[in-house]
């Protein structure tokens, strides 16, 4: 299966915090979920991608050529949005949609006009009065409007209500309908991904602690729950992490069918949701 | 590069009206007694603007939407020297104008022309390297405390320099013709352009935004 983004061995550091080595691959033609805590190093792997920062070591490709040597043919292929604001503000809508459309040899105005129309979009309010939402949407509108082969959005869900959450999700789910779109979607909102995504990436402390299908994950890792008499040395290893309390333990697995073989029927063992696999493992010592 | 140019002036617009504005207004006030209108005016609003524009860039770290758009970051650096130089020229084009519609003002001369476009130029040199290096803040304190210097310093040079005929510069610039000299320090501010956008882009093309 090709990849449209690949990173092996991609080291960053900073004076308190560094991606260690991390290695991981976009499949191309899916959704890709990038999940991490906050602080995890979920912005300094897009900003790497986007060659807003440089690697120390390592590299990273993207539809098999290096990303920083043919970074301005790249980022043609490329739809971005962004967490946090970076339009000029003083702008309205218009000049700033004129300013962005024009460094895109395939920038589709109707297209863009069709977005515009169906998120309801004020064409002369400027950016600073827009609300948080609606900043989102125009990005939204700008990174889906060149017709990119790879949209790679930081955290696109955080600061918007349900509402609009439910439509970007169904936006995403249109867009990837065409084989050839590949989005990487980093979140820390689960939820987002458990409806959309087909691959997740967990990164957590600056190391991917899992890359793999959605599917994979949801047969590999199990909530289990049961009675204390039935923890012990043994079990306790086959556990990320549990919590032992005086009416049970309660712990994330990625053995399932050892627990269920030497726990047997008087264990509960369920699918972990993404946040059980976020949440337990972020508190495990072992990827401390 | 037309695409920066493109999204410099729509950024900046507003800024080149003001600043157009409140040329004409201060050569309305003091135009009396002039035979032209006072190019200086010219090389003052061309030599601020780069503080200006670096304000509107600053807001929201836009540099991170405009790397992340299909640019290379050398182009970045160019459009800012090139728009600073273009306002600059449209700046004593405005003059010239204005030159031309008072019946009472003469029109500049070439070399006059190219020397305030100069000076503008060298006022970029200075300011993007280190814009580039320190960031908007601690240039705008440092050139600020530059100026106040100069301003200081200035009458001080000029009275010891006239006291020693300014140590023979004086006799060596009588030697050439103006215009002579104008094109020695065009040529030589052109050379320290290049040399300047080429610190800028380097500096830039390994900034961690």
């Amino acid at each position: 299966m090709e990849n449209a983004v690949t990173l092996n061995n991609v080291k960053k550091s900073f004076k308190d915090f560094q991606l260690d080595n991390i290695s991981f691959s976009v499949k191309k033609g899916f959704i890709t979920g990038f999940i991490g805590p906050n602080g995890s190093g979920k912005t300094t792997t897009i900003k790497l991608m986007m060659n807003l920062i440089s690697q120390d070591s390592g590299s990273l490709t993207m539809f098999g050529r290096d990303h920083a040597e043919h970074a301005k043919h790249l980022k043609q292929r490329i739809g971005f949005v962004y967490a946090e604001n970076h339009f000029y503000e003083h702008l309205t809508v218009r000049q700033m949609k004129r300013v962005i459309a024009s460094f895109y040899r395939e920038w589709d105005e109707e297209l863009f006009v069709k977005y515009m129309d169906y998120f309801a979009l004020p064409w002369k309010k400027k950016i600073k009065h827009l609300s948080t939402g609606m900043k989102m949407k125009f990005s939204l509108a700008c990174a889906l409007s060149h017709h990119p082969d790879l949209i790679i959005m930081d955290e696109p869900t955080s600061g918007l209500d349900p509402v609009f959450r439910r439509e970007l999700l169904t936006i995403l789910t249109e867009v990837i309908q065409d084989e050839n779109k590949t989005i990487f979607f980093s979140t820390h909102i689960t939820s987002d991904l458990e409806q959309i995504a087909d691959y997740i990436t967990f990164i957590h402390n600056g190391k991917i602690i899992l890359n793999d299908t959605k599917e994979a994950l949801n047969d590999q890792y199990h909530i289990v729950r049961g009675a204390n008499e039935r923890m012990d040395e043994d079990a306790r290893h086959m556990f990320i992490y549990a919590r032992e309390t005086s009416v049970g333990f309660e712990g994330l697995t990625n053995q399932p069918e050892k627990i269920r073989r030497k726990m047997g029927q008087h264990t509960v063992l369920e699918p972990a949701s993404l946040e059980d696999i976020m949440v337990y493992t972020t508190r495990s010592e072992r990827y401390a | 590069m037309l695409n920066l140019l493109f999204k410099e002036w729509v950024i900046n617009k507003s800024t080149v009206t003001m600043s157009t504005g409140s040329m004409i207004a201060a050569i309305i006030f003091t135009s009396d007694g002039q035979e032209q209108a006072p190019i200086f005016l010219a090389v003052l609003f061309g030599g601020l603007f780069p503080f200006v524009t670096g304000m509107n860039e600053n807001t929201n770290r836009s540099d991170i939407l405009i790397n992340s758009l299909p640019v290379g970051r050398k182009e970045i650096v160019a459009s800012k020297y090139i728009f600073s130089l273009l306002f600059g020229i449209f700046l004593i084009f405005v003059l010239t104008v204005i030159n031309m519609l008072v019946p009472s003002f003469g029109e500049y001369s070439l070399m006059t022309a190219i020397l305030s476009v100069t000076i503008i130029g060298l006022f970029s040199g200075i300011y993007y390297p280190l814009f580039y290096l320190l960031g908007k803040r601690f240039v705008t304190y440092g050139l600020t405390a530059f100026f106040i210097g100069i301003f200081a310093l200035v009458p001080i040079i000029i009275n010891a320099g006239a006291d020693s005929e300014y140590w023979g510069l004086e006799n060596m610039y009588q030697q050439f013709s103006s215009s002579l000299l104008s094109l020695i320090f065009s040529g030589a501010t052109i050379v320290f352009l290049i040399l300047s956008w080429f610190i800028s882009g380097e500096i830039y093309k390994r900034k961690q935004l």
